[in-house]
């Protein structure tokens, strides 16, 4: 296992490297001129000179070739630099480190949320199979996989906090505000881990160690729960190594929505400003814990299901 | 029968753990206001996205002045919502007899929050030191040259700026502009100004706490406390408001104002016409519209008040001036209102040689007539459609291009080349210097002015008489001169040029419970002042 693991993170580094790549190619190529951008706000004007965006460049080391910029970039990443944010001139890490535990606390929120509803709608749905209950388990996922998360963010403040008066409409300010934004960020994932666990429980009850189990006089759950839960959830857990990523920056709308100071409304920020900096670290960061998440994928299979081998069979 | 109970225990299970909690917002008790002000009473605010932070830091930061003034921190002169001045921390100002000096003269008797008392001390380091470092209200400071700020005496400084400007006492009411108190900044505690507000809390990017500054040496507000709460979104300062979670809201969207004016729990305050929507033309050569004819077609084949109704849901005059109508004073009749005329738009056109296609749409010599229009991230789509509508009435098709950003925006405007034909953009008066936006936008004097203004290449035939006005509005030396001066610059861009077209002067609007009353709203937030906030005992 130790062994594996090693390799995995050693295979992760040039990933990293490229993806790294991949977003200063992207960024800096996207429309809009961080030193312009820098000099107005600098200037305190409309429009900057041209002199401005000259002087700008060179603070911002943005005069230098392409290959220079990103060598430096890397550098400073490897001795645990992420360099100065252009529009706040603070480092970036100080930045980041402000706003990710609001948006830890959301997505922590959110993944738990999804394991508590989709976890067992996705249970209930396979043991009452053809059942009233089992299409209407099926229609609610259906709706709620469909739902825009911006209308079910306004449907739910008006409901919850306009009319009923049950939760604050936003901003954060105990766990009572996490509620309605966890619920947002939730939502869809939990429905599709509720069908992708039902099908793979159904296909899992058609084997005979479920067969035999039943047999033995055990009940409908304890059969589930014993036997099929931790056979069926390899489709389950792979979804969730996927979700894991997206759910750190898939939370920009609910953020803005939600007045919640998080991660996701500090790329939005910095991507409208040109912040170089700062949005080829929020991304890269995005990057990496979608590569912690695919680890934990791999390492959870292994646990889930002993004939799943890590390390290379020995020859 | 075991499985369905099961199956019914989970969903209710699943719905308690999704909708429980006590998460009771805050008190929000219904019934009449009493009539009488509490002076204990909080006001919580719900305000647009914190930009406080933003700034930067040490001489460059804006806390607590821009975009939101809470009047922690003041300046030597307030600028009122008619953009006429008041004394602030200078009693009055006069501009000497060199034609250059403006002389100052302080507030006697004045403490900044922490007991410190104020001087003339605090004004050239705010002035002359911390200004030109930090460079943030760069109107004034372009003019100011080292050692423009003078200390006469303990109450007395003297503004000599090393360029001429007689607009000084206008721009530098500017919230921007407010004393520090000297060797100090306003990003770090104890955050001691002289406003009527005093600093209790800040968490960035979501609330903001200040008290009354009961020894404040003016008017006093009138409730105890106000809390900021900062809501990015609109609609969710809205639903803040209506669930009693705020009792006053900021730049709320224009469709919000029948949904509070029909609940008896709540009003709406607007503003005297503040933000003017406009439409600016570029005339460079290898624009269509760089032809007088197309500019004035665009310009009479707008519809202002659907703009107005559609776009703004009727918060709004129609658009008639490039500033708020109230800072040009009794000059604001020379600016004429333009009427949406349809056969004067064809016509011209037709006398132009742009005939109408089968299509609808108008060519000449084999170019069709069709303009590329650009929107800002903060102009609604619906204003672009209407532009758009508008103009296909008369044979003219719109390419909407809707920048997500300001910096995509300023890439179009690519230093000068400018790929566009019509930029809509809403923009604000924050000073009170009648001439500002007309100078700002329009004066050859910035390089960055070539797509608009009359006189840089290709000049039109009204260029010198702009320039003239320019030169006129920088030495004016009475308001009512610079305001003459502004009208002017308008009529031509507007009415003789047709390089700005106005498409509505929108209001503030302040959406609050029936019991809060904010007494004089600014057509300016970043102007707003807090003095007159007052609320009743009972919501």
């Amino acid at each position: 296992m130790a062994r594996y693991l090693a390799r995995r993170l050693l295979i992760a580094i040039p990933t990293l490297l490229a993806l790294s790549f991949l977003i200063f190619l992207l960024v800096t190529n996207a429309p809009g001129d961080p030193a312009e951008e820098y000099a107005r706000k600098r200037s305190g004007s409309q429009e900057a000179t041209a002199q401005d965006i000259r002087n700008a460049q060179k603070e911002l080391g943005l005069d230098r070739p392409f290959f220079v910029q990103y060598g430096s970039w890397i550098k400073g990443l490897a001795t645990g630099d992420l360099g100065e944010s252009f529009a706040k001139r603070r480092p970036v890490y100080d930045v980041l480190k402000e706003r990710i535990t609001a948006t830890l606390e959301l997505t922590t929120a959110a993944l738990l949320l999804i394991l508590v509803v989709g976890l067992p709608l996705g249970v209930m749905a396979a043991m009452f199979h053809r059942h009233w209950t089992d299409q209407a388990f099926r229609v609610a996922a259906l709706m709620a996989a469909s739902i825009p998360g911006f209308f079910l963010a306004y449907m739910l403040i008006v409901q919850l906090a306009t009319e009923m008066k049950l939760l604050p409409v936003a901003g954060r300010q105990g766990w009572e505000s996490l509620i309605m934004p966890a619920i947002v960020v939730a939502i869809t994932p939990a429905a599709v881990i509720s069908r992708l666990l039902r099908a793979s429980l159904l296909e899992v009850f058609t084997e005979d160690y479920i067969r035999t189990a039943r047999s033995k006089g055990l009940g409908s759950l304890q059969v589930v729960l014993r036997h099929g839960l931790r056979n069926a959830s390899i489709p389950v857990v792979t979804y969730l190594g996927t979700v894991l990523g997206a759910l750190l920056e898939g939370v920009v709308i609910t953020e803005f929505i939600f007045a919640w100071p998080g991660l996701g409304l500090l790329t939005l920020e910095a991507i409208s400003q040109r912040d170089y900096p700062l949005i080829q670290a929020a991304v890269l960061m995005a990057g990496a814990i979608y590569l912690v998440g695919n680890l934990l994928v791999d390492v959870l299979y292994g646990l889930l299901d002993p004939r799943i081998r890590l390390e290379p069979a020995a020859r | 029968m075991r499985r369905k109970a099961l199956a019914i225990v989970m969903l209710l299970g699943l719905l308690a753990g999704a909708c429980g909690g006590d998460g009771s917002p805050s008190d929000s008790a219904g019934g009449q206001a009493s009539g009488q002000p509490d002076l204990n009473a909080t006001v919580r605010v719900a305000a647009n996205e914190d930009q406080w932070t933003e700034g930067g830091t040490g001489a460059k930061s804006y806390h607590f002045m821009y975009v939101y003034n809470v009047q922690v921190y003041e300046p030597l002169v307030y600028i009122a919502s008619d953009y006429t001045l008041k004394p602030g921390l200078a009693t009055r100002w006069e501009l000497q007899p060199d034609g250059k000096t403006w002389r100052f003269f302080l507030r006697q008797g004045v403490t900044f929050h922490d007991g410190t008392p104020f001087s003339a001390d605090d004004v050239v380091w705010t002035w002359g030191v911390r200004q030109p470092e930090g460079r943030t209200l760069t109107t004034v400071l372009n003019t100011l040259g080292p050692d423009s700020v003078k200390k006469i005496d303990q109450f007395t400084v003297d503004f000599t700026p090393a360029q001429t400007n007689l607009r000084l006492p206008e721009q530098i009411g500017h919230p921007e502009g407010a004393i520090v108190k000297a060797n100090t900044h306003n990003d770090t505690p104890p955050y001691a100004g002289t406003g009527p507000w005093k600093y209790e809390s800040y968490t960035p990017k979501q609330t903001a706490s200040f008290v009354r500054n009961d020894n404040y040496w003016g008017e006093k507000p009138q409730v105890r406390k106000m809390d900021i709460r900062f809501y990015p979104d609109p609609q969710t300062r809205l639903e803040a408001l209506k669930s009693g979670q705020a009792d006053l809201a900021i730049d709320l969207p224009a469709d919000a104002t029948k949904s509070l004016t029909n609940d008896p729990n709540f009003k709406v305050v607007k503003s005297k016409a503040g933000r003017n929507h406009l439409l600016y033309v570029n005339k460079l050569p290898d624009r269509l519209t760089t032809e007088p004819a197309i500019r004035e077609a665009v310009t009479y084949a707008i519809d202002r008040q659907s703009y107005v109704d559609v776009v703004l849901d009727g918060n709004a005059a129609p658009g008639r001036y490039m500033a708020p109508g109230s800072v040009l004073g009794s000059a604001a009749s020379q600016v004429q209102a333009i009427p949406r005329d349809l056969a004067r738009s064809r016509k011209v056109l037709d006398d132009a040689g742009w005939r109408v296609g089968s299509d609808g749409i108008r060519s000449k010599d084999g170019k069709r007539l069709s303009l590329k229009l650009l929107g800002q991230q903060e102009v609604p789509e619906s204003a672009l459609l209407v532009i758009q509508s508008n103009l296909k009435d008369v044979g003219i098709d719109v390419e909407i291009k809707k920048t997500p950003d300001v910096a995509t925006r300023n890439s179009l405007y690519a230093q000068g080349k400018g790929d566009f034909d019509l930029d809509l953009e809403p923009p604000n008066q924050n000073d009170a210097n009648p001439a500002f936006l007309p100078v700002l936008r329009m004066a050859k004097r910035s390089a960055t002015n070539v797509q608009f203004a009359p006189d840089a290449p290709p000049a039109t035939p009204n260029g010198p008489a702009f320039e003239a006005e320019v030169t006129r509005s920088d030495q004016a030396k009475t308001t009512a001169e610079v305001q003459d001066a502004a009208a002017k610059m308008m009529n031509i861009l507007i009415n003789k040029d047709y390089l700005v077209v106005p498409l509505a002067d929108a209001f503030r609007i302040y959406g609050m419970a029936k019991n809060v009353s904010l007494g004089d709203p600014h057509p300016s937030f970043t102007n707003q002042t807090w003095f007159s906030l007052s609320m009743t005992s009972a919501r």
